[in-house]
């Protein structure tokens, strides 16, 4: 649990979403949920806006769940995702796919 | 009862909850409020995050995307400054959990707008919200005319009535006192109102007893000695009609021009009442579901 005090106003404008996780150097990672598969591709719709982004997979993308590897076939719409895409710009593709534990139903 | 002096909003960025966001903007700058906006991540994307080691990446744009969101939210002359509360798990829980941590005396949620039916559609998180929380619950329809706005850097008001509706149990007094207090505080008129169910039932084999006959006149009869016997609801105007309760409240909204409606969240503890549950998707404005006795 994080609990911070921001000072500032609501007239603050809009800081940059990108300005978090785009450091120069650094891998851009987009954070969310499989809304739809394909055969060379995922749809995630990203945890912060709900935005859908289209990722390639490619034979050199690393997938993996718990550090264990799986294949494009083991994933499920549904999952939560942490995907690497490298510099960010499109076309999309995924370095790594992180997956978070299977969803259970309740 | 009194009115909040914190405020808590749980979003999930969605357009429903955006639009509670510039209502919980505008009632903590109309009452002095402290406001504290709540993200809940889900567990699950947390774990993934944390296996692939970049845990902080998830706060960190759930941390600028809370930012934008704020950002688009008109300024005011009295500046808010929200607290921001990131957690993780099932949301109701960490939304009531937040609640008290914040001290909130108000919980601001959005529901999806209309649905097929015309009617607006409850998530499962804001229902569980309500039936759980010890504070009222601001509902706010996704669709719902922005009555709490910010023109010209003040926050202002521009509420017809206040309707409380009174189902005359054991929640009564709090409606009434509750809906005379945010009528004051908005400076609007405060309507009592209430539905006398139809007991036409021409196969029921038995006469009713007169006592149970809900007629128009003991009605207002009642709605009378409760505007009397609860301070903050005196000179409040009286609205009595006759049908289904869902409707005839939604008729009373209409007919008054109001922009907030208080209801008892009924069904007993921690349940929501079937009456209140249509009442409040009927109404399609804000609702202020309180918790009762």
């Amino acid at each position: 649990m994080n609990r911070r005090a921001f000072v500032t106003t609501l007239a603050l404008a809009a800081a940059p979403v990108s300005r978090a996780f785009a450091h120069e150097g650094h891998d851009h990672k987009l954070l969310g949920t499989i809304a739809e598969l394909g055969p060379d591709k995922i749809v995630v719709k990203a945890v912060k806006d709900g935005a859908l982004s289209t990722v390639a997979l490619t034979k050199t993308t690393k997938i993996t769940r718990d550090k264990k590897p799986l294949t494009a076939a083991d994933l499920k719409v549904g999952d939560r995702v942490v995907v690497n895409i490298g510099n960010g710009k499109p076309p999309l593709a995924a370095k790594a796919v992180e997956v978070g534990p299977a969803p259970t139903t309740r | 009862m009194a009115l909040p002096t914190s405020i808590l909003c749980p979003v999930d960025f969605s357009p429903h909850a955006e639009r509670a966001l510039r209502h919980a903007v505008s009632l903590a700058g109309l009452l002095g409020a402290h406001l504290t906006v709540a993200a809940v991540n889900d567990p699950l994307l947390v774990a993934a995050a944390a296996a692939a080691g970049h845990r902080d990446a998830l706060n960190d744009q759930i941390d600028a995307a809370l930012q934008d969101l704020l950002g688009r939210v008109p300024a005011q002359a009295a500046p808010v400054l929200p607290a921001i509360e990131i957690a993780a798990g099932q949301p109701h829980d960490e939304i009531l959990k937040a609640a008290e941590r914040a001290g909130a005396g108000l919980i601001v949620m959005g529901t999806r707008g209309l649905g097929a039916a015309g009617r607006v559609l409850f998530g499962s998180t804001t229902e569980r919200v309500v039936r759980a929380a010890h504070v009222p619950v601001l509902v706010v329809p996704e669709y719902a005319p922005e009555r709490l706005s910010v023109e010209q850097g003040t926050a202002r008001q521009t509420i017809g009535h206040v309707v409380g509706a009174v189902g005359f149990d054991a929640a009564d007094a709090t409606v009434a006192t509750t809906g005379g207090e945010w009528a004051r505080a908005f400076g609007t008129p405060l309507t009592l109102g209430h539905a006398c169910a139809d007991v036409s039932t021409p196969w029921w084999p038995f006469s009713l007893p007169i006592e149970a006959v809900d007629t128009v006149d003991a009605a207002r009869a009642q709605l009378q000695s409760l505007a009397r016997s609860v301070p903050a609801a005196a000179g409040a105007h009286l609205d009595v009609r006759r049908g289904a309760v869902s409707d005839a409240i939604a008729a009373v909204v209409r007919d008054r021009d109001a922009g907030l409606l208080v209801v008892s969240r009924g069904g007993g503890a921690h349940r929501l009442g079937a009456t209140a549950y249509r009442v409040m998707t009927s109404a399609d404005i804000p609702t202020l579901v309180v918790a009762g006795v």
